[in-house]
């Protein structure tokens, strides 16, 4: 009786194992609608796997907003920028 | 010779003494977000820019001519990843399998349920906070640097970089299933790491 009923809640219910996967994987490409429904239902009852997929989003929100402001940061060095214009122009010359 | 010109028709690309000055900032940039690395990074522009000088007569004028350089950098950078694949060996997934989930109860009822004492904790954090933001930031670079460098390198490049999926799966040549796999594992352990580096402190 008790097996019948687990393989019953887990056909409807994902366990929470199973939807730190889904929660991953939706933050990547979207989800079958089976599995999305399974993901919402499961997240609007477990406080624990809604935690994690806020907290996840969170540490992606925060890092790209810091990482924005570092982009402006990336250019090439004045050394390197001369290096490879003197390597072009030396190609250019022989072509 | 026929000097390339801005403005003649016959070459629709620009003079390629040009190019560092146009181009190099976004090359360099993009090369420098799968590298990690500024000589390296740098390298790729310089290898990107003669293979572009010698094979400017192939270029078809449909794309722009930053595109098309891009286009270039790109098999650079696939290039770069497979030498060093040999070494790092990125796409090993058997070691990032997660059947030795610890987070989670694994047997009896409660199976697949999360183990009492790995239930995530509530962060209080601002997101709006500067502050909070920039302490949250170095938190999760030091996480970041503890992990393995594989997962480290699919974390930043899909959560910082916002590298397209795909995109992430040719370059690196790792397959979607093993990405999948990597990314939810990356995660996990980060969240793990942030939880007890710094929320409980």
């Amino acid at each position: 009786m008790m097996k019948i009923m687990m393989r019953l809640t887990n056909r409807f219910l994902p366990s929470c194992e199973e939807v730190s996967h889904l929660t991953s994987q939706e933050m990547d490409e979207s989800l079958p609608w089976r599995q999305r429904l399974r993901l919402r239902l499961h997240l609007r009852m477990c406080v624990w796997c809604r935690r994690n997929a806020e907290q996840l989003q969170l540490m992606k929100d925060m890092a790209r907003g810091q990482a924005v402001s570092q982009d402006k940061q990336i250019k090439l060095s004045s050394d390197a920028r001369k290096r490879i214009s003197r390597s072009i122009e030396k190609k250019k010359d022989q072509s | 010779m026929i000097k390339p010109d801005n403005l003649s028709k016959q070459s629709p690309l620009s003079d390629p003494g040009e190019w560092v000055e146009k181009h190099g900032d976004a090359l360099f940039g993009y090369a420098f977000r799968y590298v990690s690395d500024r000589t390296i990074a740098e390298d790729l522009v310089q290898e990107t820019l003669l293979a572009a000088l010698k094979g400017r007569a192939s270029y078809s004028g449909v794309s722009s001519e930053q595109t098309w350089l891009i286009g270039i950098l790109k098999n650079k950078v696939v290039d770069h990843y497979r030498k060093a694949g040999r070494e790092t060996q990125l796409d090993r997934p058997e070691q990032f399998s997660d059947s030795d989930d610890s987070d989670y109860i694994s047997t009896g009822p409660d199976i697949g349920s999360w183990q009492p004492q790995r239930r995530p904790a509530a962060w209080s954090v601002d997101p709006n906070d500067p502050i909070e933001q920039k302490q949250f930031w170095d938190h999760l670079h030091r996480c970041l640097e503890g992990l393995d460098k594989r997962l480290a390198k699919v974390y930043s490049l899909r959560e910082i970089e916002e590298v397209d999926y795909k995109e992430v799966c040719n370059v690196l040549a790792v397959t979607p299933t093993n990405l999948r796999v990597m990314l939810h594992r990356a995660r996990k352990l980060l969240r793990r790491c942030l939880e007890t580096e710094w929320i409980e402190n």
